[in-house]
C-alpha cells in the first residue's frame, strides 16, 4: 500500500488529484490536509511514503513548509505541485528538498508519471 | 768807539811811564782787536793820519783823557769786585760821581739794583777774572740816569804784576742796547712774516741765478709739502715740483723774466709728494747784478688751490647750466631786471620762431611785440609780460593758445641772489600734444559720464537694489530700491562701511559671498535669509577691479511661494505614493485571488476533464472524446489567461522567490516578448531586501524595459543588481539612441516620472544617462533594508 498525503487548500484540487491517483496507482491510501500546519501534524503521526504539496497555503509560504516537511522528514519524497510554471519555482522547490515540481494544468498522466517515479 | 765795526783797532803808543800789564788788561777789551803800536808821539800821529783808529793809548795822563773820551766803559776793580778806578764817560752818562763809584763793590752800584740774579752774574764773572779767567757777557743795567735798562757787553780779565800774580781785575762794557733792540726788532719782525705767510699761505723764496741757489721761506715748504731737508735747493731741484703740465710754461716765464730781467707774474701748480696738486700765484721780481744782468730772482708764491678750486667748480657748474639749457625741452628765457633778456636757449627761439641771432639786451617786450600776431590772445599775452617785468616778484603760470592750434605753457619766476632778486626766468613747454590729449581724455569723461547718468538712470528705474561697494567695503552707489530694502537714505549710506552699518554677525553668509567673489573674481549668487529683517534675499554679484556690485532682490513671497509648493508637492508625493501603494495592494490580492480561487478551479477542472477522458477510453463515442479535448484545451487556454492576469497584476514571484528571481523571470518574459537579447548580473545568492523596496525595483525595472521596448531602439540590454550592506544599485543600460536631456526633463515622460517617485518613495535615488548613440543607462540606488522574518499575514480563505 502507497501512503500519499496531498496538502493543498483546495478541496477541490485534492478531489480531483484523489481520483488520479487511484487510477493511476494499484493501491494507495492518500490522506489530505488543507494547509502546512495540518500536514506537519499528520506527517508526524502517520507514516507516509509521498507528499504532494501545493505552493500557496494560506498559513505559511509553501517552500517554507517544503522546507519543514524535508527537514523533518527527510526519507519522505515530496512532490510540489503549484500553479506556478515558472523554472525559478522548480529550482527554488528543488533547492528546498523537493523531488519533483508538477505545474498545475498538467494533464493527470503528468502527475501520475510523476509520482510513480518518487516512489520508484 | 763806533758800533758795527767788526775791528777794533787801538794805537798803542808806548810811554816810559805805562805798566805793560795795564796795556794787556786793556788790549782784552775785544776779541777783535787790531794793535798797532808807536814809539814815538811822531809815529804815533803818522799813524793816526794813515788809518782808522778807535783807541788811542799812550802814557797814563794820556790815556786817562783817551778812556775818560771813550764811550764806554773801563774800570779797574780789586779781587775782592771792589771799583779802585773808573772811566769817565759811564760816570757822565750815569750822572753818577767818582766817589759814588770808586770804593765801592761793582756789583753794589745803581746799575745793578734792579736785579739780584745780573748782580750775582757779574759777581761771578769778576771772581772768575780774580781766578784768572777772561770772561765775556751781555748783561742788562739800569740806567741812573733815566732808569731805563740798557743792554751792555760786558768783559773782565784778570791784571797780573810782573811776578804774573793778579793783582786786578779789568772790567769794561759797551753798550749795545741799540744794536741788541734791532737784533729783538728783526727777530720779532721775521717771526711775524713768517706767521704771516703761514696764514696767507704765501711764502717766499729768492734764486740767486750766478750759483743757483734757491732758499725758500718756512711757508713755501709747507705749501710744497716736503721739508727742507728734502728740499734740491736749486732751479731743476724747484722745477722737478713743478706739476709736469706747467713746466714749460714755468720755464718760459722765468726765461724771458731773466732774459729781460723784467717782473712777472703767473699761476702754475706743483705736485706734492703725497700726489695733491697745489695752484700758485706766483710773484717775482729780477734784481740786477753789477754788469746789469739778472743777479737774483726774488718773489712770492700764494697758494691759491682754493680758489682755483672753487673757480673749477664754478666753471663746472657754468657749464652744466648751459649745457642744461641748450639740451632742454624747454624753451628758457631769462631777463634782467629792465626786462632785457640775459639769456635765452635755441629752443626758445625755435618755440616762438623768433630771429636766431637774437642777442641778449634785447628789449624783451619787443619780442613779445615780434610774436603776438601769432597768438589768439595777443593783448593778453603782452599785456602779462608788461606786468611780469613790472613786478620782479610775481609767479604765474599760464597756457598759451596760438591761432595755429599750438598749445604752449609758460611758468615764470623771479631770479634770487641770495634774498635779492635779479631777473626773471621764464621757461615754455609745447604742450599742444598734451592739450590735444587731454580734450579727448576730457570728452572721454564726459562721455563716461553721461553714461554713468545713463546707467544711473536705468539703475534706479529696476525694481532690483543694486549695491556698489569699493575694495574697502563702503558704499560708492545704491539706487533708492536698494536704499528702500534697507530701510535707509541713499545718502547716509554713501561711504559707510557695510559690514558697519549692517553688523556682519547676522550678515556673515552674504559677507563670505562677497569676500569669495572679490577674491575669485568671478560673479556669484546667493539666496539667503536676512534674519535681523525676516526677509530671503537674492544677491547677485559682479566683482571688478575697483570693488563689487550686487544687485539685491527681495525674494521673501517668491521663497515663501516656492516653500509653499514644495510643501504641497510632498504632500501630493505622499498621496501619490499612498495611492500606489493601495493600488498594489489590490493588485496583489486580486492576483491572489485570481490565482487561489480561479487557478485551484482550473487546476481540478483540468485534472477533472483528464480524468473523464480517461474514463471513456475507448469506451466512448468519438463526438464525446472530441467535446472533453475541446473542454481541455478550452481549460488550458483559461489557465494560460488566469496567469497572465496574475502576473500582469503582481507577479506571484516577487513575492514567493524575491527581487532577483522576479527580474530574472521579468526579463527572460522581456525577451521573448520583444525581442531584444538580455543580459542579467544578479546575485546568486545573499540577503533578500525588503518588499516595499523589492516591489518599488522591479516596478522600476518593469518600467525601464517598457522604455526600452518603445523608445531606446536597442539590440541589447543589461539588467544588473548589487546588494551590499550599505546599498541596493539597480542598473538598466541599453544600447540604444540614448536618451536626451530634453526627454528626461518633460513633464510627459511619465515613465522617468514615475521611477524617480518610486524611488523616492523608498529615499531611493535616480540617475539617467544617455549619450547619443551608445546608449541609455538607469542607475537606482536605494538604502538597503533587509527582508524582516516572514510572518503568515495572508488571511485564510
Amino acid at each position: 500500500m502507497t501512503r500519499i498525503l496531498l496538502v493543498d487548500d483546495s478541496d477541490d484540487v485534492r478531489r480531483s488529484v484523489r481520483a488520479v491517483l487511484a487510477l493511476a496507482l494499484a493501491d494507495v491510501a492518500v490522506g489530505e490536509a488543507n494547509n502546512a500546519g495540518a500536514a506537519l501534524v499528520i506527517l508526524d503521526r502517520e507514516p507516509w511514503d509521498l507528499v504532494l504539496l501545493d505552493l500557496s497555503l494560506p498559513d505559511r509560504r509553501g517552500l517554507d513548509a517544503l522546507r519543514d516537511i524535508h527537514r523533518l522528514h527527510p526519507a519522505v519524497p515530496v512532490i510540489v505541485l503549484s500553479f506556478n510554471p515558472e523554472a525559478e519555482y522548480a529550482a527554488a522547490a528543488r533547492a528546498a528538498g523537493a523531488v519533483g515540481y508538477v505545474v498545475k494544468g498538467s494533464s493527470p498522466d503528468v502527475i501520475a508519471l510523476a509520482v510513480t517515479r518518487a516512489l520508484s | 768807539m763806533k758800533q758795527g765795526d767788526s775791528v777794533y783797532r787801538v794805537l798803542f803808543v808806548e810811554d816810559e811811564g805805562l805798566g805793560q800789564p795795564r796795556v794787556d788788561g786793556i788790549l782784552n777789551l775785544t776779541d777783535k782787536t787790531e794793535y798797532v803800536r808807536a814809539t814815538s808821539l811822531r809815529e804815533a800821529r803818522a799813524l793816526l793820519q794813515s788809518g782808522r783808529f778807535d783807541v788811542v793809548i799812550a802814557d797814563e795822563s794820556r790815556l786817562r783823557r783817551v778812556i775818560d773820551s771813550i764811550f764806554t766803559f773801563v774800570g779797574l776793580f780789586s779781587v775782592g769786585g771792589v771799583v779802585m778806578d773808573v772811566n769817565q764817560s759811564p760816570l757822565t752818562e750815569s750822572t753818577l760821581g767818582r766817589e759814588q763809584v770808586v770804593g765801592h763793590r761793582f756789583v753794589d752800584l745803581p746799575w745793578f739794583a734792579h736785579s739780584a740774579a745780573e748782580r750775582a752774574r757779574i759777581d761771578t764773572a769778576i771772581t772768575s777774572a780774580a781766578y784768572g779767567e777772561t770772561v765775556r757777557l751781555e748783561t742788562w743795567i739800569r740806567s741812573a740816569r733815566d732808569g731805563g735798562l740798557r743792554c751792555i757787553d760786558a768783559g773782565f780779565s784778570p791784571l797780573r804784576d810782573q811776578n804774573n800774580v793778579i793783582t786786578h781785575v779789568i772790567g769794561s762794557g759797551v753798550d749795545i742796547t741799540g744794536r741788541k733792540q734791532a737784533e729783538m726788532e728783526l727777530a720779532a719782525s721775521q717771526m711775524r712774516l713768517a706767521e704771516a705767510q703761514r696764514v696767507a699761505h704765501i711764502g717766499s723764496w729768492e734764486w740767486s741765478v750766478a750759483d743757483n741757489r734757491v732758499s725758500w721761506s718756512d711757508e713755501l715748504f709747507n705749501i710744497y709739502g716736503i721739508d727742507r731737508a728734502a728740499f734740491d735747493a736749486s732751479y731743476e731741484g724747484f722745477l722737478a715740483r713743478v706739476h709736469p703740465d706747467d713746466v714749460e710754461h714755468t720755464t718760459t716765464v722765468i726765461r724771458r723774466a731773466v732774459e729781460g730781467v723784467t717782473p712777472f707774474i703767473y699761476d702754475h701748480r706743483v705736485r706734492r709728494p703725497d700726489g695733491s696738486v697745489r695752484m700758485l700765484h706766483t710773484r717775482g721780481e729780477v734784481l740786477p747784478d753789477v754788469e746789469g744782468r739778472a743777479g737774483r730772482l726774488v718773489g712770492s708764491c700764494w697758494d691759491v688751490t682754493d680758489r682755483w678750486q672753487a673757480t673749477q667748480q664754478l666753471e663746472h657748474t657754468v657749464s652744466t647750466l648751459k649745457a642744461t639749457l641748450e639740451a632742454t625741452a624747454d624753451g628758457i628765457l631769462v631777463g634782467d631786471r629792465d626786462g632785457r633778456v640775459a639769456a635765452l636757449n635755441q629752443r626758445f627761439l625755435a618755440l616762438w620762431r623768433l630771429p636766431s641771432d637774437t642777442a641778449p639786451g634785447t628789449d624783451i617786450r619787443r619780442l613779445a611785440e615780434m610774436v603776438r600776431d601769432q597768438l589768439v590772445e595777443p593783448d593778453a599775452f603782452v599785456g602779462l609780460v608788461a606786468e611780469l617785468y613790472g613786478d620782479a616778484e610775481m609767479e604765474s603760470h599760464d597756457i598759451i593758445h596760438f591761432k595755429d592750434g599750438r598749445v604752449y605753457e609758460r611758468y615764470s619766476m623771479p631770479q634770487r641772489m641770495g634774498d635779492a632778486i635779479c631777473g626773471r626766468v621764464c621757461s615754455f613747454r609745447d604742450v599742444t600734444q598734451r592739450e590735444q590729449l587731454m580734450q579727448s581724455v576730457e570728452a572721454r569723461r564726459a562721455e563716461a559720464e553721461t553714461a554713468r547718468k545713463q546707467y544711473e538712470t536705468i539703475l534706479e528705474r529696476i525694481s532690483d537694489g543694486f549695491v556698489a561697494l569699493d575694495r574697502t567695503w563702503r558704499f560708492t552707489y545704491l539706487n533708492s530700491a536698494a536704499a528702500r530694502t534697507m530701510g535707509r537714505n541713499v545718502e547716509d549710506l554713501i561711504g559707510k562701511h557695510i559690514w558697519g552699518e549692517f553688523p556682519e554677525g547676522h550678515a556673515e553668509k552674504f559677507k563670505r559671498a562677497y569676500e569669495q567673489a572679490a577674491e575669485e573674481q568671478r560673479p556669484l549668487q546667493i539666496r539667503e535669509f536676512y534674519s535681523p529683517w525676516q526677509r530671503w534675499f537674492e544677491n547677485r554679484i559682479y566683482p571688478s577691479s575697483g570693488g563689487v556690485s550686487i544687485f539685491v532682490s527681495d525674494i521673501t513671497e517668491q521663497v515663501e511661494a516656492q516653500q509653499e509648493l514644495h510643501a504641497n508637492n510632498e504632500q501630493l508625493r505622499a498621496l501619490a505614493a499612498r495611492l500606489d501603494a493601495i493600488r498594489e495592494e489590490e493588485r496583489r490580492v486580486i492576483a491572489r485571488e485570481i490565482h487561489d480561487q480561479i487557478g485551484q478551479a482550473l487546476t481540478s477542472l483540468k485534472l477533472d476533464v483528464g480524468w473523464l477522458r480517461s474514463q471513456l477510453d475507448g469506451g466512448g463515442s468519438a463526438a464525446v472524446d472530441e467535446r472533453a479535448r475541446a473542454m481541455e484545451a478550452l481549460v488550458d487556454q483559461t489557465i494560460e489567461t488566469t496567469r497572465r492576469v496574475s502576473a500582469m497584476l503582481r507577479p506571484a514571484i516577487l513575492d514567493d522567490l524575491g527581487l532577483a528571481a522576479a527580474i530574472r523571470w521579468q526579463v527572460r518574459e522581456f525577451q521573448q516578448r520583444v525581442g531584444v537579447a538580455c543580459e542579467l548580473d544578479l546575485p546568486a545568492d545573499g540577503p533578500a531586501v525588503a518588499p516595499a523596496i523589492g516591489l518599488s525595483l522591479f516596478r522600476i525595472v518593469q518600467e525601464a524595459l517598457t522604455n526600452v521596448a518603445r523608445h531606446a531602439q536597442a539590440r541589447h540590454v543589461r539588467v544588473g543588481l548589487a546588494i551590499d550592506s550599505v546599498s541596493t544599485v539597480l542598473t538598466v543600460s541599453d544600447d540604444g539612441r540614448g536618451v536626451t536631456v530634453e526627454e528626461l526633463e518633460r513633464p510627459t515622460s511619465l515613465g522617468i516620472v514615475g521611477i524617480r517617485e518610486r524611488a523616492l518613495a523608498v529615499g531611493g535615488e535616480v540617475t539617467i544617462q544617455g549619450s547619443a548613440g551608445v546608449g541609455t543607462t538607469l542607475t537606482v540606488r536605494v538604502p538597503t533594508v533587509i527582508e524582516q522574518m516572514p510572518v503568515a499575514t495572508m488571511p485564510t480563505q
